[in-house]
């Protein structure tokens, strides 16, 4: 087979794949993005809650502490080069008793130690000035400016363009079986039966880099993914805080979440829960309960009647829960960056710079880039718009004029852009523009969705897909009866 | 930005929309109708069963053949029609309301009109709101998406369903469904009673003997890529009994799970919602707390009957054009307090003069059931009811004489509706 | 042996019990009305549907449109009526009303088509 010839082949399109993309595509080097899902950001990344984590949580010992505090800052540069949504909203964590107030002054110490700027130790009545939806009984708390929140997809998508932009590969549907040392190369090859070649091999397969390691006969180690689900609750709702809400931190996690999202709508969660499945992403009514037991106690307004939808998703941990982020000791030319869990998303912009020093170290040749593009055009959206922009841009394509998902004011001409960027699944399509995400949930735009898609690509509506694989949505057009009789 | 002046705009061009344009526009109003959809008569063109009408038209009818004879009574009006227009906001508490309004076709463009109507429907409650644990696969629609599908594009969403919900809509698209050659297995409702009319149940169930099991609620999703399979758990006392869990493969699951009021509009424009049906909070002219902005149909409440909701328009549309000629601007107006066994009592006002309609819904099911209207200790009224269900709605009217001894010293007292 | 008929002639929904005679008659108990009594003896005796459905198009803008038998139909010609509309395809325009297939197997049910399209065509 002759398979193309990279420098460097990123297996897995999450957060961290995509950030090392985007970081080496400002290099003079062929590089390319492996994806086993229909589109990039699909796996671990989509269920993120999307917080951009302040940088107190964990002591600067650990690896993933440093490149939190590190990705923290990046996120404004970023934001203003790729423009996805972010805000720094800010994060409060919430003390209900003296003993919390203690934990609350380790956080703090930690956190001043570890350099985040601007935190407070905040009594009771400035919490409640900062947050009036708190339970009363709140004793004080943790202020923490500089945390913020992002959509973790569309992050993801921001990212992958700007790489392709600059010259990056992106292959989905590509799943990685086996990595073959051939000389200078390694060939990978994918279980769809392709192949491509690469000096090195990024690993930065999420709930997978285990089963990849091995596959490249690299180190042995096991991912344990741990499944935290959320539930999202419709826009304006009760109880809407202005900043991210945590609780004081248990042992492995940092507990139930209250998150204002960076498009208004409320979210709770998420869980945390080992399981030895890394496709259970099964939602449970007894989490439900624990859920939204522990969000009402720290925001009693908040309402389940409100709830949207929910979901749920893996974090790929590792034992002894940092980043495992370093070259083979085994097999040259293979990085490891595996065991990416919380604060995995803040971490990311630093895991890509942290990633191609190592490429360095390990003797790739990284040549800036002159025509190098940071910047990525601002896609027009309609809801973000003032009647007089709204006016001037349907005036140039009458499309944006044709709202398409009521519910979150989404026009058919960014379904359209959406498509034209290569997400041509419901949920590719939803999580680029939030067509279908809102209260009504597709039942009101899915069919015009449908016809867009077919009409802009030819994909006939049956083999459209909610996200690739068997997730077909139309068994079969009506005409097709008048060959086959039905049983009635 | 283009700007065009009416006396009047319609929201929402469904049964509510249509009934109340052609009342007003009746009597020489200038009136405009404004729907996002390229066609008129709202969901009613999906609903190509029969069964609409015989309240209003005494026969029956499908409902595209409904919708149409409001249609054409529409298109030969002076009704200004805006199709495929989405109104994304409006000021109303104001004189003269101005609404804006987003088209492929106008562009952007703002009414300015002296009166609004309301009349944008509902939506279904979906998977999402009912928190159903498992997996999200595709395949999972609601009952009216999959109507859309079938009956407007021709597309067959799958080959095996199953229907959670007794509802009408879900009911009809049971057969709907066999029709094109799906398999049925099941319609699960929470209720111990169906909620779809008994007609529904012997004519798109019993006929293709499709099981519905009541007292059952769907306890898991399965499928990773599409619903593969769902399980069903029947309740006792109340609570799930999982030693009785069962399991159907599946790869379609439809709900009918009832609608809420379609109000977000609404409520970013300021006007005062009712907790209870999801609708504005009306007086007895049907209007809102904005002065001069009136609602009708299932933006309102939701009706169980189209008829009602056309009846509920066309008083609407009277109401206005009442209080455009200044009849009705100023009206004294007592208070309902809804109490036993009632969800809602809509207007939740009364006034004297005149006779008062009144729509509830029961929240008990019973055959001859006895409303009692009360001032304070004293019964008004009295109606027997043959029989009552949460799934459907009543009507009853108070004449002018039943108010006669609510009035001490110039104060309406307020009057309670109580079902037993 | 007694058959239970719900009676579908009117909202009420009467449950009618239906028992043979051995003169091969029929007596009723339960319904409200003679139309009860009517229905349910056309229900036992040659139960009767009236059909939905859509049928094709040549347009792409409409592409399929809705029609209705315009009476009730014998329940065992159902799935030869289905078969034969999904094999149909019309042209339009076409008019609410307009019937599509006349005296369907000399039932003397007619298809009529239940929506007008395109609708200038109304004017």
């Amino acid at each position: 087979m002759n398979s193309k010839v990279y420098d460097v082949a990123i297996i897995g399109a999450g957060c961290c794949g995509a950030s090392i993309a985007r970081k080496l595509s400002a290099y003079e080097i062929s590089v390319i993005l492996l994806e086993k899902c229909v589109d990039v950001g699909f796996g671990v990344t989509k269920a993120n809650s999307g917080i951009i984590h302040a940088g107190f949580h964990h002591p600067l010992t650990s690896l993933k502490a440093r490149l939190e505090i590190r990705g923290n800052l990046m996120f404004d540069q970023l934001h203003y080069e790729l423009g996805f949504p972010f805000k720094r909203v800010g994060i409060i964590v919430v003390a209900f008793s003296v003993e919390e107030m203690k934990t609350v002054e380790h956080l703090y110490a930690q956190g001043v130690a570890n350099g985040v700027p601007r935190m407070e130790i905040c009594g009771r009545e400035r919490i409640l000035s900062l947050e009036p939806q708190l339970n009363s009984d709140v004793v004080g708390g943790l202020y923490a400016p500089t945390g913020g929140i992002i959509e973790p997809y569309r992050y993801v998508f921001a990212l992958v363009e700007s790489a392709q932009k600059n010259g990056v590969d992106v292959r989905t549907h590509f799943t990685v079986e086996q990595g073959i040392k051939d000389g200078d190369y390694w060939i990978v090859k994918s279980r769809e039966g392709e192949e491509i070649r690469a000096k090195y091999v990024v690993n930065s397969a999420g709930l997978f880099a285990d089963e990849v390691s091995k596959s490249f006969n690299a180190e042995i180690y096991k991912i344990i993914p741990r499944k935290g689900e959320e539930f999202l609750l419709q826009r304006n709702a009760r109880g809407l805080p202005n900043h991210v809400i945590f609780p004081v931190p248990g042992a492995h996690t940092k507990g139930i979440l209250v998150i204002p999202t960076v498009e208004g709508t409320l979210m709770v969660g998420p869980t945390a829960i080992e399981t030895d499945d890394k496709y259970d992403i099964e939602t449970t009514s007894q989490n439900l309960e624990t859920v939204f037991m522990q969000a009402t106690y720290m925001v009693p307004a908040i309402s389940r009647r409100e709830i949207i939808t929910s979901f749920a998703g893996l974090r790929p941990t590792l034992k002894g829960n940092d980043f495992y982020i370093e070259p083979s000791k085994i097999q040259p030319h293979f990085i490891h960056v595996a065991g990416i869990q919380s604060p995995g998303l803040t971490a990311s912009p630093a895991i890509g710079e942290y990633v191609k020093d190592i490429l360095k170290q390990e003797g790739l040749q990284l040549v800036e880039k002159k025509n190098y593009d940071p910047f990525l055009p601002h896609p027009i959206k309609v809801r973000e718009l003032s009647l007089e922009q709204i006016e001037q841009v349907v005036e140039k394509d009458p499309k944006y004029g044709h709202i398409v998902c009521r519910c979150e004011n989404i026009s058919e001409a960014e379904i359209i852009e959406a498509i034209s960027k290569g997400h041509t699944t419901l949920d590719g399509i939803k999580f680029y523009t939030r067509a279908g995400m809102g209260r009504c949930q597709g039942a009101f735009c899915t069919y015009k969705i449908l016809k867009i898609v077919s009409r802009e690509t030819g994909i006939p509506i049956e083999k459209i897909t909610k996200r690739g694989d068997n997730s077909w949505i139309i068994f079969k057009r009506l005409q097709a009866l008048a060959e086959n009789t039905p049983e009635t | 930005m283009q700007e065009r002046n009416y006396d009047v705009v319609v929201i929402g061009a469904g049964a509510a929309g249509m009934a109340s344009a052609l009342k007003v526009a009746e009597q020489g109003l200038k009136t405009a109708i404004v729907d996002r959809e390229p066609f008129l008569g709202g969901i009613l063109p999906q609903c190509i069963h029969n069964g609409f009408g015989v309240h209003l038209f005494k026969e029956e009818l499908t409902g595209p053949e409904f919708a149409e004879r409001f249609i054409q009574e529409i298109i030969k009006s002076d009704i200004d029609i805006y199709l495929n227009t989405t109104a994304t906001s409006m000021a109303v508490h104001q004189p003269i309301k101005q609404i804006n309004l987003c088209s492929s076709q106008h562009g952007v463009f703002r009414i300015n009109a002296r009166a609004i109507v309301l009349a944008m429907g509902c939506r279904e409650r979906n998977r999402g709101n009912l928190s159903i644990p498992g997996t999200r696969p595709a395949g999972i629609f609601t009952a009216g998406l999959a109507q859309r599908l079938i009956n407007i594009d021709g597309y067959i969403p799958g080959k095996r369903v199953v229907i959670v919900g007794s509802g009408d809509i879900g009911l009809i698209m049971a057969r709907r469904l066999t029709w094109t050659g799906a398999e049925v297995l099941a319609v699960v409702e929470i209720l111990p009673y169906p909620s779809g009319i008994t007609r529904n149940i012997v004519q798109c169930l019993n006929d293709f003997n499709i099981p519905l099991y009541l007292s059952h609620i769907i306890t898991k999703i399965e499928g990773k890529d599409r619903v593969e399979a769902v399980e069903i758990t029947p309740l006792e006392n109340g609570a799930p009994n999982y030693a009785k869990t069962f399991k159907v493969a599946c790869d379609t699951l439809l709900f009918s799970v009832g609608l809420v009021p379609e109000n977000e509009l609404t409520q970013s424009a300021g006007i005062k919602i009712n907790p209870e049906t999801g609708g504005p909070q009306v007086d007895t002219r049907l209007m809102t707390s904005a002065e001069g902005v009136f609602a009708c149909g299932n933006v309102l409440h939701v009706h169980d009957l189209v008829d009602w909701v056309s009846d509920e328009a066309q008083r609407c549309g009277k109401e206005l054009i009442n209080f455009l000629q200044g009849k009705t601007e100023k009206i004294e107006q007592g208070k309902i307090v809804v109490g036993s066994n009632l969800k809602y009592v809509l207007p939740n006002k009364y006034r004297l003069g005149e006779a008062n309609r009144f729509s509830m819904r029961s929240l008990i099911v019973r055959d001859k059931a006895t409303l009692v209207v009360r001032q304070g200790e004293k019964t008004i009224r009295q109606f027997t009811l043959r029989h009552v269900k949460p799934a459907e709605m009543f009507h009853i009217e108070l004449k002018p004489e039943d108010f006669k001894e609510v009035v001490i010293n110039g104060e309406l007292l307020p009057i309670e509706f109580s079902l037993s | 042996m007694d058959k239970e008929v719900i009676c579908l002639s009117c909202p009420n929904g009467c449950h009618i019990t239906v028992q043979e005679t051995p003169d091969n008659n029929y007596q009723f108990q339960g319904a409200k009305c003679e139309r009860g009594e009517v229905y349910a003896y056309e229900e036992i005796t040659d139960p009767r549907r009236v059909v939905t459905a859509v049928v094709q198009t040549n347009s792409e803008e409409m592409p399929y449109i809705p029609v209705k038998t315009d009476k009730a139909i014998p329940k065992r010609y159902i799935k030869t009526l289905l078969t034969e509309l999904y094999r149909k395809k019309i042209n339009l325009p076409a008019k609410c009303g307009q019937i599509i297939i006349q005296n369907f197997m000399d039932t003397g049910v007619n298809v009529v088509i239940t929506r007008t399209f395109p609708l200038d065509f109304l004017r």
